[in-house]
């Protein structure tokens, strides 16, 4: 070997990228897989953005307007005054680090900026330059920063690199949420135009079209149409699926990735088929045809901009109250928000369901029930009949989705009904579920192709704790109710845990429900024969 | 001649200096917390690679089954596939085994002489081919995973094709 | 760096009290003029941020739910994680506040050394990989906790004693609390445990700071300042406790004359007494612009202090203004000619 080959040790053994050892330092480097791209022009101008133009992150000059650091440092200041938790969240930090090893990101990447309270810093340390007596005097010995171009680059990177989940937050003294900081760190960006297009897209379609896919009124419909066809061909029962319906008792409002992408679809099948058979009076809205709200992943505004068509067409289509779907992100904005920013919705009714009198006055405001809800309560009452050795060939592992988890409390629903439906269902590790649940690595808008490469190093601790449950218990399917769930965690396992699917619980419902008429069902709704075993077959029930 | 005489001790200081080597080519901010936190799902990179190098370190020093080898080398490369590493950097851990070897030796546990040490470099020199095969197929599976999880995107979409030409003139790459 | 500069800081605040203490024309200023104002400071300084903060709106309700949601009556929901009623925030706060909850919740698992047997696994496929499949158990993480603990309670306690200092003749209950901290009746005088769980919880707080890589990169100049000060505060009334001996009887003079505003300097006070009351006037005077109030922010936190009620009762947002939408008669507009062709029904045909 020539002498001027490196040897082995001198390529490998020094540490890696050497990072500065000081974390004020702003410096970060675009590599492939690891970001996302900008929003086009075109979005931006659609929803009346600022500085819609072509740029891209890895681009030295990002076309920022000249008084870009005015802009942002005024927004600073209005969002210190209009939100406690983001002035609270500025000032009470003691950075004892509680929160560093729960971040998903931090833990699969190693990233020391990914620890959610050096992620807060970022924006803190502008906010003691510009905001605090001490910052100002003492600038980077007290930990504050210049707001230069470089940081604006940082922030773009690294709050486009925190999934909202707020798992965080459960594990701080004082609730500092990073997913608020983070929110408020995009809306920053927002103001100067440093925003992603696997966001932005979805928003401007969803603005205009009512779904993030952009698709229009009879695309919608021929989408709902197919998959009664294909629920006809399976089970044998036509059903109807009434759309833009004046008069029906319920809206049912669902993420648009239900009709259009897989594993979704096979949920939108539970769905209609459940509806079929307890003879709901519902109705889609071809308008209001996505629960999700990209609008929480840009700024409060466009939550609020998104969120306004759900009631309104409540309101238009004459509804007694309001269904969602199986969402994640959806029903963070439903649950937290939409009453507050669209209600009050005091022209609906208390929700009460039609097959078990059952009132939820756990909505009496929102006047929104989640699927998950209602159904637990159907099966509660005995109203089903299941059949869960339809499911036989599942061994079922039931992941949180981080929104339903900790913004919600959402937790029994989903396990009660895969209790019902389901034989074999087994939990992950307890620190890796319910409220403590990892992220799949891809939530509030990060869930595009470009970052994949983050996105598998983020959703390595969901991923490690599914192969414990698929090498201990043989589990081969992971049930979730998040459309972001849905379309991230099949390439998230199939990269990290071959050998286990996805599935929305409606899914396992639609299954395991015996419906009236029609004919002897043999197969699933993805077309797959049941493989039923012997009664006797049940092994440890529930690894508790 | 396989080195087939070190003792268990050996075979452990060997694997835990090669763990530390490798963890140091982590941020110095998180090497002490890959290394020292033991629950395998709150630090599931730093278990991992324990676990990894501890079965690669017995196999380097004892049977070596290339079977069981590969699967350990892989539990590692798929990780560091996806970290912020060059090629070279992400595999290059596998060479870290010779200096941890040497280092073990010099502090004169016994079992590793001088020729045994040759022939657990032939062993290196292996495992790095097999670990360039890994990284190589785990960057391709990134792309087919993309490329699929596309298709999935638009499921409907295609299986209704024909249905509508305005659904097929729909932007594909967008859902959440 | 940072670690040393606050160091260095610290030491300078020290060595001007011990001059304030030593020379008789600053006696007074730091006697009675520094600790006079520190005071002054901490309480306008703290007032003025919790206003700050208590009028800076709530605009949304974003309870962190760490527990089941009330919804049917016959699943359990869980009170304190995810209150409903007032009863369960005010506990979930105080678990927050005093006992430090989520600190605790820090579970930690740990695969035991011995495999598990493989009991017909492989009829599912599932190969175990080069790692053992072992048990799973759990155990707990809690040094942080414990520390943090041991600091905050053990400091309130000190705080109480010290109302023997300023209170004449001093409570009863004062008298208490010093015979339960006294309660091993170690050495002449009696040594308080919770002297020594300061010293102790503060080193380790300290400790980690240092040594740890991950935690001494993301701590600031503010945060070893803020320990250096405690340490130094707690080290000099452990040193006029055991070993220094001063005059008592006059510091309490000067303690009574201060909170009667009757000041008086005793000229029999040592200059020890100089540095630990120096320090105090720092701490109060620093406290509400540092971290330090965290004591008073934590109380605020919508994450912990608003009730999981959000679709019960409806949140208001003062600010809530009215924004560019997209009405259905819009879209309608639009899409008019496509939805009639799908057969839809239109609101104006």
């Amino acid at each position: 070997m020539a002498d001027q080959t490196p040897s082995p040790e001198t390529l490998t053994q020094v540490e890696y990228r050497p990072r500065a050892k000081n974390w004020l330092d702003p410096h970060v480097e675009f590599r492939r897989g690891t970001f996302c791209y900008s929003a086009l022009p075109k979005s931006l101008k659609a929803l009346d953005l600022p500085n819609p133009r072509e740029w891209q992150p890895f681009h030295r000059d990002w076309k920022l307007p000249p008084d870009w650091k005015a802009i942002i440092l005024e927004g600073m200041k209005d969002r210190l005054d209009r939100f406690r938790s983001f002035r609270l969240f500025m000032d009470i930090c003691v950075r004892c680090g509680a929160c560093a090893d729960k971040c998903h990101f931090y833990l699969g990447s190693g990233d020391p900026k990914n620890m959610p309270v050096v992620r807060a810093e970022l924006i803190r340390s502008v906010y003691r330059r510009y905001f605090t007596t001490a910052g100002r005097l003492f600038g980077e010995a007290v930990g504050a920063r210049e707001l230069t171009e470089d940081v604006l680059k940082e922030w773009f990177y690294y709050f486009y690199q925190c999934t909202e989940c707020r798992r965080c937050s459960v594990f701080c003294p004082y609730g500092i949420d990073t997913a608020e900081v983070t929110m408020i760190g995009r809306e920053l960006l927002n103001l100067v135009g440093c925003n992603i297009n696997w966001v932005l897209e979805p928003v401007a379609n969803c603005f205009r079209t009512g779904n993030h896919l952009g698709v229009q009124p009879h695309g919608f419909k021929d989408s709902i149409d197919f998959a009664v066809d294909e629920l006809e061909e399976i089970t044998g029962v036509r059903i109807e699926a009434p759309i833009n319906k004046k008069g029906a008792e319920i809206l049912f409002v669902v993420p648009s990735a239900d009709y259009f992408a897989s594993p979704h679809y096979y949920t939108l099948l539970g769905y209609l088929l459940l509806f079929h058979e307890i003879g709901l009076d519902y109705t889609f809205s071809a308008f209001a045809s996505e629960g999700g709200n990209f609008g929480l992943f840009t700024s409060h505004e466009m939550i609020k901009r998104l969120n306004a068509k759900i009631y309104a067409e409540a309101k238009r289509l004459g509804v007694k109250w309001i269904l969602g779907g199986e969402c994640g992100h959806m029903w963070r904005v439903l649950h937290q928000y939409m009453d507050t920013m669209n209600g009050p919705a005091d022209f609906l009714e208390v929700p009460v369901s039609p097959v078990t009198g059952t009132r939820f006055d756990n909505t009496a405001s929102t006047r929104m029930v989640h699927i998950c809800e209602f159904t637990a309560d159907l099966v509660r009452h005995n109203r089903l009949r299941l059949d869960p050795t339809r499911n036989d060939k599942w061994r079922v592992t039931f992941h949180d989705s981080c929104n339903p988890a900790r913004a919600m409390g959402l937790l029994e629903e989903p396990r009660y009904l895969i209790r019902a439906t389901c034989r074999h269902f087994h939990e992950m590790p307890e620190n890796t579920i319910r409220e403590q649940t990892f992220c799949c690595g891809s939530g509030s808008g990060l869930g595009t192709d470009e970052n994949l490469e983050m996105r598998l190093r983020g959703g390595f601790p969901r991923a490690n704790a599914v192969r414990y449950v698929h090498e201990r218990h043989g589990v081969n399917l992971l049930a979730c109710i998040c459309a972001i769930d849905k379309a991230t965690l099949p390439p998230l396992l199939e990269y990290w845990v071959p050998g286990v699917e996805v599935a929305g619980i409606h899914e396992l419902v639609g299954n395991a429900l015996i419906v009236k008429g029609g004919r002897e069902r043999t197969t699933d709704l993805r077309g797959d024969p049941f493989e039923r075993e012997a009664p006797a077959a049940e092994e440890e029930p529930v690894h508790a | 001649m396989a080195p087939t005489t070190v003792s268990p001790r050996t075979c452990d200081l060997f694997a835990q200096e090669w763990l530390a080597c490798t963890l140091r080519t982590y941020p110095e901010q998180t090497s002490r917390f890959l290394r020292e936190e033991r629950d395998p799902f709150r630090n599931p990179v730093g278990e991992t690679l324990r676990t990894a190098l501890t079965a690669l370190a017995g196999e380097l020093l004892g049977d070596f089954d290339r079977p069981r080898a590969a699967a350990a080398l892989e539990d590692i490369v798929r990780i560091r596939a996806v970290q912020d590493f060059t090629p070279a950097e992400a595999v290059g851990f596998v060479l870290l085994a010779r200096g941890a070897a040497r280092s073990v030796a010099g502090r004169g546990d016994g079992g590793a002489r001088p020729g045994s040490l040759e022939a657990l470099d032939a062993r290196v020199d292996e495992l790095v081919l097999v670990a360039f095969d890994l990284f190589a197929r785990c960057r391709e599976e990134i792309h087919a995973i993309g490329a699929r999880a596309a298709r999935r995107r638009v499921y409907v979409l295609e299986r209704a094709q024909g249905l509508s030409d305005d659904l097929k003139a729909a932007p594909p790459a967008l859902c959440d | 760096m940072n670690a040393l500069l606050s160091l260095v800081a610290v030491s300078i605040l020290v060595a001007l009290a011990w001059v304030g203490g030593s020379v008789a024309s600053l006696r007074s200023v730091f006697g009675i003029v520094v600790p006079a104002a520190a005071v002054a400071i901490f309480v306008v300084g703290l007032a003025a941020r919790v206003t700050r903060w208590a009028l800076t709106p709530v605009p949304f309700r974003i309870p962190t739910t760490c527990g089941q949601q009330r919804t049917l009556p016959w699943i359990k929901a869980s009170w304190i994680e995810s209150p409903w009623t007032r009863a369960g925030v005010v506990v979930r706060m105080a678990l927050e506040v005093l006992l430090f909850r989520s600190l605790f919740r820090n579970t930690q698992a740990a695969m035991t050394a011995e495999p598990i047997p493989a009991a017909g696994q492989d009829a599912h496929g599932a190969a175990p990989a080069a790692r053992g499949l072992r048990r799973l158990v759990y155990g707990e993480e809690k040094w942080l906790w414990l520390a943090a603990l041991a600091f905050h309670w053990s400091f309130l306690v000190v705080l109480l004693r010290h109302l023997r200092f300023v209170v004449e003749p001093p409570p009863a209950w004062v008298d208490a609390i010093a015979a339960v901290d006294g309660f091993f009746q170690v050495g002449v005088p009696v040594l308080y445990m919770t002297d020594v769980l300061l010293l102790a919880a503060l080193g380790y707080l300290l400790l980690r700071r240092l040594v740890d890589a991950r935690i001494r990169y993301l701590s600031l100049l503010q945060d070893y300042f803020a320990l250096y000060l405690l340490i130094g505060l707690v080290g000099s009334g452990v040193l006029m406790r055991y070993f220094v001996r001063p005059d008592v009887v006059a510091i309490k003079e000067l303690a009574l004359g201060l909170v009667t505003f009757a000041p008086v300097v005793p000229a029999t006070v040592s200059p020890f007494f100089f540095v630990h009351l120096t320090l105090v006037s720092v701490l109060l005077a620093y406290f509400p612009f540092s971290k330090l109030v965290h004591m008073a922010g934590v109380f605020l936190s919508p994450t912990r202090n608003l009730a999981n009620t959000n679709r019960m009762r409806r949140h208001v947002n003062p600010w809530n203004y009215p924004v560019k939408v997209h009405t259905y008669e819009e879209w309608e507009d639009e899409f008019r000619d496509k939805i009639k062709a799908a057969g839809l029904p239109l609101e104006k045909a």
